[in-house]
């Protein structure tokens, strides 16, 4: 198992060693103009002038504080393995729901024009406002827990719902036709066609929604009060100015949100394989 | 199975505007015969395919396969679309079989079927492919094991051939004509080729122009394989072109004197 | 549809929903000795948590504390000055480069002196419960905090206001960073990193004594000095711990037509920002060089300083005691220990009244841990 994963990595840097080769360029470059500048705040070489302020640690100390932060709890008690588990529930619960409101919704109002037309001016109402100006009301009426879940849940639900009411809407009618001729009923219809073919714009909601609800997460718990997670944690450090560790949570939400964002486009890449339509 | 087609009417309204595509429309099949449908652009002749498909309602007339009434009883019916309306997420297999998964047939049973059908077209070798991965003629030879696949008391084919350049156009005619004679189906075939027509069917239709019914029907009494060259598919070919310009003619007439009218106001 | 994928999916739709519910219901993991758990909350939502039953318990200062109490919401269990007596509060910050300058100096040194007049002003006044001052007092705080009479009369009985910086003073801010140290939340090295040999060395420069001394000899003045460039006051919203400056700008103090302020020649604004929400956010403000004189919590003037070397001198203290730890008004709560497993909102960590709690926990052998 560990061998095929290794000749497979082995493959993929082979085959993709230039793109490879700017990533890491362009990270240089990101890095060594990061220490620049911190060095011209931090007054060291090459600069001279004192101390401007330690608004921006060096590469390497933000590198230390974020192998630090897994390593040790901290002010808190708990390691950032703690916090990025309390994030993802809440991004995972957030998402099941989105989920499970939006896919359903979608496909009604994308089938059955009374459907589309009950629900569109509700939905277009709620969709312009952005999901963190329910922070302070959700917090307060849906608590601690359920509360950030809920903007979570706003995120993603929209992208979602649009995405599966467009897909859902346009089936080839010529599909429909021959399914019909082939003797499908209504629900073979909707669900050896309708649904396979909404399934790829299913995922596109997904992976486009995922990443708003990763956002969401960290806002809420930066803005609402809630305990633990990486967007508390960030605020956290940033109360008590401590900007080594509060940049290392922001790595945090960095690699994580490409993370989410990256295995959910490659799924929904392969779905659109898979499904022969791109 | 044997088609009697009575005095089929078909009126669209759009917009306000009452279209009449169909005005008695009669046509009788009997079982077995290869009936070519041929007409102007907007002469109804794919309509008259949807109604018989039940893809459509007819606004008056009576459609009997084998003496029932399709609104009564609807038949088991195949149809080939000319886009090929394969599902692409399916394999060549799974799409063979979609017919029979609606009718609950098991499994087991589903793969000798497709099977069988799939490699009746040509297409041993090819089941686990996806349409994305077939040519064009290929996928029609999909399409056309996928409407056999569930044993249809008739086989309807809307224009199967018009997406094909014209090398698999001619390779799938012959191929056509070898699978109908190994089933024997009624086959009631829309097209717009006179060629096509004349090589394939027992019987052409040729309709009017729009609102279409029945002008002329021409038997094509020549032993097949028909050689395109011969004397005698010139000589019929030559008839059903004279039928069919006339249509052509008075469907641009008219045209012309829409537009007349349009300026006018 | 391929049968294979289709159970494939409803295996992994199986493993998900098994995993979602027993991440959320199986959550609650209860420690040996006892654990409270705290959540972050700004002060001002805490009573609103407490009734709704978000949390089962919080602290904060006042009037916060009071407002649960007056209002039925709660009851207090501890008071901060039973953690710790005479425990100092918020202090007066001045940055270091705003006073560098002679006429700086001399304006903080002016300043000093208001914040003195005001705070002896309001001790008398709150001795005298029945003076026309008092009422004067409880007006102008009600007006600060926007809470009514009976809260913020409540809340006067438990905080003193005071400016002295005694040795009693420098040895509580020495402790707070020693728990710092201790709890893991300052990192040891940033006393040495700053050019500190100890915390001693630390807290006895940090605090500015010479303001105080020098106020003794300030004359009031006819003329405002710095009538176009204002000191940029920052405070935090409706602190009663810091009502000394709302007083000291209240324009009818000095002979009905002028404030302390002005008595002593000073052109003060709120800065931009003020007020602000937590003592960290003046710290950020320090920082940022928008704020030159500013009331907030020790505990924040001490870690913010040590850890970014926000260029601060605490120069004078505004409070001392003044914070409560508040339950539901019917738990059966009678003291610390009945508060195991329940969830507390705290102002945030870098608060004094995380380490009052966390201090009053310790003495009794509990944790203190983060509700995620």
């Amino acid at each position: 198992m560990v061998n095929n994963l290794l000749t497979l990595l082995k493959k993929t840097l082979k085959g993709n060693w230039q793109k490879l080769a700017l990533t890491f360029l362009s990270l240089a470059v990101f890095v060594s103009l990061w220490s620049l500048y911190a060095a011209w705040l931090h007054g060291d070489w090459p600069f001279e002038g004192g101390l401007i302020a330690l608004t921006v640690p060096y590469p390497r100390e933000v590198l230390a504080a974020f192998v630090d932060s897994f390593q040790n709890a901290d002010v808190n008690g708990i390691t950032m393995w703690g916090h990025i588990y309390a994030s993802l529930k809440r991004v995972l619960a957030g998402f099941l729901l989105a989920l499970a409101v939006a896919l359903p919704a979608g496909l009604l109002m994308g089938r059955s024009s009374t459907s589309h037309w009950l629900g569109r001016p509700i939905v277009e109402s709620f969709r312009p406002i952005p999901p963190l100006a329910w922070i302070p009301i959700f917090i307060v009426v849906f608590g601690l827990f359920w509360g950030p879940v809920g903007i979570v849940f706003l995120g993603i639900f929209f992208p979602i719902l649009y995405n599966v009411m467009f897909g859902s809407r346009s089936v080839d009618p010529i599909l429909i036709d021959a399914a019909r001729t082939l003797g499908a009923k209504k629900s073979d219809l909707f669900l050896k066609v309708v649904l396979p073919f909404t399934l790829p714009y299913l995922m596109t909601g997904i992976t486009v929604g995922l990443g708003i609800g990763w956002m969401c997460i960290v806002a809420a718990e930066m803005l609402g009060g809630v305990g633990g997670g990486v967007g508390y944690y960030i605020a956290d450090r940033a109360g008590s100015q401590d900007y080594e560790y509060m940049y290392a949570g922001m790595v945090v939400i960095a690699i994580l949100g490409t993370l989410t964002t990256g295995v959910a486009g490659l799924l929904e890449n392969r779905i659109y394989k898979w499904m022969g339509m791109k | 199975m044997s088609i009697s087609i009575i005095g089929l009417t078909k009126v669209f309204t759009k917009d306000k505007r009452r279209i009449m595509a169909l005005e008695g429309f009669s046509l009788d099949v009997p079982e077995g015969q290869f009936v070519c449908l041929l007409g102007p652009s907007g002469c109804g002749k794919t309509t008259v395919l949807r109604i018989v498909a039940g893809l459509e309602t007819k606004t008056s007339g009576r459609v009997l396969v084998n003496g029932r009434d399709t609104e009564v009883s609807r038949p088991k019916i195949g149809m080939v679309f000319q886009e090929f309306a394969l599902f692409p997420w399916r394999t060549a297999r799974k799409n063979v079989e979609f017919g029979l998964e609606t009718r609950r047939v098991p499994e087991s049973d589903r793969t000798l079927s497709s099977q069988k059908y799939l490699e009746m077209v040509g297409l041993r070798g090819f089941e686990e492919s996806h349409p994305r991965e077939l040519s064009g003629g290929m996928k029609q030879r999909v399409a056309i094991a996928r409407a056999l696949a569930t044993d249809p008391e008739l086989l309807l084919m809307d224009e199967p051939f018009g997406s094909l350049d014209a090398q698999t156009r001619n390779l799938m005619q012959r191929e056509l004509l070898r699978i109908w004679s190994a089933t024997g189906r009624t086959v009631l075939f829309v097209t717009h080729s006179v060629d096509e027509a004349v090589f394939l069917a027992d019987r052409i239709v040729v309709m009017t122009a729009r609102p279409g019914k029945v002008r002329e029907v021409i038997d094509v009494n020549l032993p097949r394989p028909r050689d395109r060259t011969s004397q005698d598919f010139i000589t019929v070919r030559g008839k059903v072109l004279a039928e069919l310009d006339e249509e052509f003619e008075k469907a641009r007439a008219r045209e012309l004197s829409l537009e007349q009218i349009n300026e006018n106001h | 549809m391929d049968s294979r994928v289709i159970i494939a999916v409803m295996i992994a739709a199986i493993v998900v929903v098994g995993a979602v519910s027993a991440i959320v219901l199986l959550d609650e993991d209860e420690s040996a000795g006892g654990t409270v758990y705290y959540v972050v909350i700004p002060p001002a939502n805490m009573r609103d948590a407490l009734a709704t039953g978000e949390v089962d318990g919080y602290i904060a200062w006042e009037p916060y504390v009071s407002d649960s109490v007056v209002g039925g919401v709660g009851k207090v269990v501890l008071w901060s000055d039973e953690i710790m007596a005479d425990h100092p509060c918020c202090v007066v910050a001045v940055r270091n480069a705003f006073a560098a300058s002679a006429e700086g100096q001399e304006l903080t040194t002016r300043f000093i002196a208001a914040h003195i007049e005001t705070t002896e002003w309001m001790i008398e006044a709150l001795d005298h419960t029945s003076s026309a001052d008092y009422d004067k007092l409880v007006a102008m705080a009600v007006d600060f905090t926007e809470r009514n009479e009976s809260v913020v009369k409540e809340a006067f009985k438990h905080l003193q206001y005071k400016y002295q910086m005694d040795s009693d003073f420098i040895s509580a801010l020495e402790h707070f960073t020693q728990m710092y140290n201790d709890t893991g939340i300052l990192d040891p090295s940033k006393i040495t990193e700053r050019g500190y040999d100890s915390i001693s060395d630390f807290v006895n420069t940090y605090v500015n004594e010479t303001y105080v001394e020098d106020a003794e000899s300030i004359e009031p003045s006819s003329t405002i000095l710095n009538p176009n460039s204002p000191i940029r006051l920052g405070y935090l919203a409706g602190d009663l711990h810091q009502l000394a400056q709302f007083v000291a700008m209240n324009a009818t103090m000095v002979d009905g037509s002028k404030s302390i302020f002005e008595k002593y020649g000073l052109n003060v604004k709120k800065a931009p920002g003020a007020p602000f929400a937590v003592g960290g956010a003046v710290m950020t403000a320090f920082s940022a060089g928008t704020v030159d004189i500013g009331y907030l919590g020790a505990p924040p003037a001490i870690l913010n300083h040590l850890n970014a070397a926000v260029d601060t001198s605490i120069i004078a203290q505004a409070n001392s005691e003044g914070s409560g730890i508040v339950v539901g008004a019917d738990a059966e709560v009678d003291g610390l220990r009945d508060m195991v497993n329940m969830t507390v909102a705290i102002p945030g960590t870098s608060s004094i009244q995380f380490l009052l709690l966390k201090t009053a926990l310790e003495e009794r052998g509990l944790e203190l841990e983060i509700k995620t």
